[in-house]
């Protein structure tokens, strides 16, 4: 999927002033607020963490604490499952389909 | 400093040397005046300053060193005058020299020729540590565990920074050589998961997802994967990544095969309980891929954990390379 990152490779869904476009699958099934706790780093370029360590592409990490990203993930899913579980409700029903 | 001692007779060349806790407001004429809470034991005068070990106590009144004939440290002027040009004051306490802030009567004024050594250590620790710098029998202890600490130390000397959270300890050394000196220092934990020479730290396992392409013996785990399937080992149990701040592979790449892809792939993340892949995206909370070629240099491969405040596990896989790991350890 394509994703977008600041100067400080940091994750967007939607493009922006200084954002660069990449591929990656890392993402492929995660919510916005997953993928914007990120930082992706493309391969070939490196970046400098505030205590002067450096850390080469391609890297993937989340810069927000990872367990508030993994629980929005978590409800994300959660709501996914129960959206399809409607529509496959609404059209059992249409089809006089019963259990 | 200059000071001007005048009168007949040897008696008269006598200038008095004593401690206080805070300065007087006067005193006689030549009077030097050490604002210490550790009683005089003795003092002298000399022009180098001290470096071995005394007594308790004891002060040292550095004047000058000669640079010249012109410029002595002791000068004769004429009958009875004798100059000395004050520049420090040391006092030993607790085995190590300190310098002191000393004042000299002249003139009807207290004028000060010496000052308390300072010099500064910036220290960053992990937070909710304790932290400690020693010097000699010295120790001064950081005031709260917030993880960093402007350090100010009274005297020149080799420094121990040590910081120390549970079983964890880190420890560095800096040295001070001059006053007003101000440095900088970062620790952080370095806990090894596997280390050459001694394999696999005590309570955690080297599980190899396909072990005819990675085993691990005490020196190093080898990884010989000249095909596309994923050669990789997880360790086991998971860790608590909230104190550190990157996980670190020592690797030797010792080649690549061109006919196909080939990569590192490292970090950590979930678990996966059988042949595990990088097509496993959704089990990694961090991670890096490495597509270097050939046979380059060992080096150290580096993922950052700075938001992974869970428990995980250690991955690594490899593709179409062969290699060695030497050590994993976090920071």
């Amino acid at each position: 999927m394509k994703i977008y990152i600041d100067p400080d490779f940091k994750c967007y869904t939607a493009p922006g002033e200084g954002r660069t476009a990449v591929e990656t699958d890392f993402f492929d099934g995660k919510c916005p607020a997953f993928i914007e706790g990120y930082r992706f780093i493309p391969s070939g370029e490196h970046w400098t963490r505030e205590d002067g360590v450096v850390f080469v592409g391609e890297m993937v990490a989340p810069w927000k604490d990872w367990r508030e990203l993994d629980a929005a993930q978590r409800e994300y899913e959660r709501q996914l499952i129960a959206e399809y579980e409607q529509a496959l409700s609404e059209i059992e029903a249409a089809l006089g389909v019963t259990m | 400093m200059i000071i001007n001692m005048s009168g007949g007779g040897i008696d008269n060349l006598k200038f008095r040397v004593y401690a206080a806790t805070s300065l007087p407001a006067s005193g006689k004429e030549n009077d030097v005046c050490i604002i210490t809470s550790t009683p005089i034991f003795r003092w002298e005068v000399f022009p180098v300053a001290p470096t071995w070990e005394s007594i308790n106590g004891w002060v040292y009144i550095q004047n000058a060193p000669a640079y010249s004939f012109e410029y002595p440290n002791v000068n004769i002027l004429k009958k009875n005058i004798i100059w000395l040009f004050f520049v420090k004051c040391w006092q030993y306490e607790n085995g190590n020299w300190s310098s002191k802030d000393a004042y000299q009567y002249r003139n009807g004024a207290w004028v000060q020729f010496s000052t308390v050594f300072r010099a500064t250590i910036n220290i960053t620790y992990p937070a909710g540590s304790t932290c400690k710098a020693t010097c000699g029998s010295t120790t001064l202890t950081a005031p709260n565990t917030s993880g960093t600490w402007a350090c100010a130390v009274p005297n020149a000397g080799t420094w121990t920074v040590m910081a120390t959270d549970g079983a964890s300890t880190k420890a560095e050394t800096v040295d001070i050589t001059q006053e007003g000196q101000e440095l900088s220092i970062e620790l952080s934990y370095r806990f090894y998961l596997f280390m050459e020479g001694q394999g696999m730290q005590n309570g955690f396992n080297f599980e190899a997802s396909l072990s005819s392409y990675t085993s691990a013996d005490n020196n190093r785990i080898t990884y010989n994967n000249n095909c596309q399937l994923w050669g990789a080992f997880q360790i086991k149990p998971n860790i608590d990544m909230s104190i550190y701040k990157s996980i670190c592979f020592d690797v030797d790449v010792e080649a690549t095969w061109q006919s196909g892809s080939y990569s590192l792939v490292y970090g950590v993340g979930a678990y996966v309980s059988s042949n595990f892949h990088d097509e496993n995206q959704g089990t990694w909370a961090a991670k890096a891929t490495s597509t270097v070629a050939g046979n380059p240099d060992r080096a150290v491969y580096r993922v950052d954990l700075s938001g992974v405040e869970s428990a995980q596990y250690v991955k690594f896989l490899t593709v179409g390379t062969q290699g060695y790991v030497y050590n994993i350890w976090l920071e």
